[in-house]
């Protein structure tokens, strides 16, 4: 019994120290933004709002936040539409080695959008002509998170039994009516969780715009961010934490609508 | 022209063969089963007349069109699929309206049709509720709604009452022979269940390995088996068959002779080396007591075991080394197992297959039918 006790408050110890390690940052983010005397440790002082004034009072901090949703929805609908389709034909249609393309190319996809890559993609954009445009870079994220899309896609929609696109054919839908009518109701579910983690990584993503963009004006949150660390002499705190918060937000959201979705159950058939 | 045609189809999936050069016609009107045991082709051949598989070789016609290479939804066509198929995303007013809804169908009358077929099968107050938050009874009614919104040129039933339980089944079973009789529209109902094909259909399909093995009214199925494996698919238990040897006036089977000079006339074949399978149903076996009357051959056995039914009994009885079912009516009192019995084989219905082939080759009191 007593061997037990001691263990477990081992791991007590062991796993709050971990926590604590986790905790902290995300505390300091929800703190820092609200205190009077911002500072690199977490105190709250007098409670204030100014911070987010200054935010609003930045030019670059608001556009910035512009710049954020043109990338992050273009890369959303991108991601979506290619997916979607192509998990469609993955899971409805069986060839030969589509497993196996499946793998390959989220395989590659991880490489490619990686550092590693950073800089034939870069030379890539170069010659298409796409350096310094929204379009290079939702193309560039997206193409390396659309892979990985497929591959959750084509499993959500395994799940969904063929019987029920079957049936609306034999009860004389045409295929659009059977995608608009039964199919995607039916994967909405997934489509919106697919839809959501690619916003979310599209607007967290810094390194891609960071090197394909190279003005100012172009730039998302997540690049300004890193400038009011680095640009700013004596970084402002007050300002940073703020603008990091608001920069968070939407993440929180998205995460949110995602615990939603799986929160409720999925629509069960019957077994066949 | 029949009003459905299935001319030589064949369909493959890989290298697996399922359906092998079938043709089959049915008129207009008529309820036929298709019957045969799981994985036979059944469904396969039914999404084949649905449009959901194309056929590798053959044509299909329905209502005079070629359909061989039509989608679905240009069939008009019903179908019933063995899981139902619910969208479960909509009500079963939605549902039962979505044929209607496609066909943009004015919202005043899809809702008048869906009341009224709903009252036909009883589920107006389900109409708001969604299909997972009703029992599977109450599903296949939704799903037979469906098919029934329409005038199709057929309905298409897969195995609808599979997935209910034995109780629901025979009801179910009467309620949609009522419904389609009153209808009338052409259907093909499809089951592995040898009962509900004789309880339901005009004509019954009996096939096997992708092959039709007979085609005939539910009569000429149970009296006039043409083979070994119809013989002993319809029929509860199945008919026996014995491994036998035959010459002109007796059979024998392991050491008893039996004299069947007056049920065996007309072999339609010359016997190669005598080896048949004798069939007899349980129903047509009695058990033999020396007051009597001879009406067939008789064997000697020894009672396996003796199953009571309540209105009837099962015996099981070893006849040279082969089992025997026979059913009996009325009480199962002396019938103890190792005890020795007498059993009568009524004359006018014992069967003789072939042994290599399966196939009839006595010919069965009455007009014959034709079985190739
Ligand atoms: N889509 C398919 N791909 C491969 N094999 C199939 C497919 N559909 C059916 N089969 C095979 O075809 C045979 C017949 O199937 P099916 O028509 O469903 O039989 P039944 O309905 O009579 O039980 C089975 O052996 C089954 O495994
Ligand atoms: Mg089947």
């Amino acid at each position: 019994m007593n061997k037990i006790r001691v263990s477990s408050a081992i791991n007590y110890i062991f796993l709050s120290v971990v926590a604590a390690f986790f905790i902290a940052p995300v505390i300091w983010l929800f703190v820092t933004p609200f205190s009077n005397s911002p500072s690199l440790s977490i105190s709250l002082g007098t409670p204030t709002l100014e911070n987010f004034g200054s935010v609003f009072q930045d030019p670059a901090a608001i556009y910035s936040f512009g710049n954020s949703v043109i990338i992050a929805v273009g890369v959303t609908l991108a991601t979506v539409i290619c997916a979607s389709l192509a998990a469609y034909i993955f899971s409805r249609y069986h060839f030969h080695g589509s497993n196996f393309l499946i793998f390959i190319l989220i395989l590659f996809s991880n490489i490619v959008s990686g550092t590693a890559a950073m800089v034939p993609l870069y030379m890539l954009n170069i010659s298409l002509g796409l350096i310094n445009s929204y379009l290079g870079v939702i193309l560039t994220i997206a193409g390396g998170g659309i892979p990985t899309s497929i591959f959750i896609l084509k499993s959500f929609f395994d799940s969904i039994p063929k019987s029920y696109e079957e049936a609306a054919l034999v009860d004389g839908s045409s295929y659009s009516q059977m995608l608009f009518h039964i199919f995607l109701p039916l994967s909405k579910k997934g489509i919106i969780v697919i839809a959501t983690l690619s916003f979310i990584s599209a607007w967290g993503n810094f390194l891609i715009p960071f090197i394909l963009l190279s003005s100012q004006r172009t730039y998302p949150a997540s690049v300004t961010i890193y400038n009011f660390y680095t640009e700013m002499g004596l970084p402002n705190i007050g300002l940073i934490s703020a603008y990091a918060l608001l920069y968070t937000l939407p993440v929180i959201i998205g995460y949110l609508v995602v615990n939603k979705i799986f929160g409720f159950s999925f629509y069960g058939g019957i077994k066949g | 022209m029949a009003w459905i045609e299935l001319e030589n189809i064949t369909k493959n999936f890989g290298k697996v063969s399922v359906i092998k050069n079938l043709s089959l016609q049915i008129e207009k009107g008529e309820f036929v089963s298709i019957l045969g045991p799981s994985g036979c082709g059944k469904t396969t051949l039914l999404r084949l007349i649905a449009g959901l598989e194309v056929a590798d070789k053959g044509k299909i016609n329905i209502a005079g069109t070629d359909v061989t290479f039509s989608p679905p939804n240009v069939r008009k066509i019903a179908m019933v699929f063995q899981n139902y198929a619910l969208y479960p995303h909509m009500t079963v007013f939605k549902n039962i309206s979505y044929p209607l809804f496609i066909k943009k169908i004015p919202a005043d009358e899809i809702k008048q049709r869906v009341n009224t077929i709903a009252d036909n099968l009883k589920i107006s107050p389900l109409l708001d509720r969604y299909p997972q938050q009703i029992s599977g009874g109450q599903q296949q009614r939704v799903a037979v709604a469906r098919a029934m919104i329409q005038t199709p040129n057929v309905f298409l039933l897969d195995e609808p009452l599979s997935n209910l339980d034995a109780m629901m089944r025979i009801e179910a079973r009467g309620f949609l022979k009522y419904l389609l009789d009153k209808i009338g529209t052409t259907t093909i109902y499809v089951t592995h269940d040898q009962s509900e094909a004789m309880a339901l259909a005009n004509r019954i399909v009996v096939m096997q390995n992708g092959i039709i093995q007979q085609v005939g009214s539910p009569k000429d199925i149970y009296d006039k088996p043409s083979n070994i494996f119809v013989a002993s698919f319809v029929g509860n238990p199945p008919m026996n068959l014995l491994q036998a040897t035959i010459n002109s006036t007796q059979v024998k089977i392991g050491d008893q002779y039996l004299d069947i000079k007056e049920s065996i006339t007309n072999l339609r074949k010359p016997l190669q080396n005598g080896k048949v399978y004798l069939g007899i149903r349980p129903e047509h076996i009695s058990i033999y007591h020396e007051d009597s009357k001879n009406d067939g051959p008789i064997v000697e056995g020894e009672i396996f075991v003796s199953e009571p039914l309540g209105f009837e009994t099962i015996i099981t009885v070893i006849v040279s080394d082969q089992q025997i079912k026979v059913i009996k009516f009325g009480g199962s009192k002396n019938l103890k197992p190792g005890e020795k019995i007498k059993l009568q084989f009524k004359k006018n219905k014992i069967y003789i297959f072939e042994f290599e082939t399966g196939y009839r080759i006595n010919e069965i009191q009455g007009d014959d039918y034709d079985d190739h």
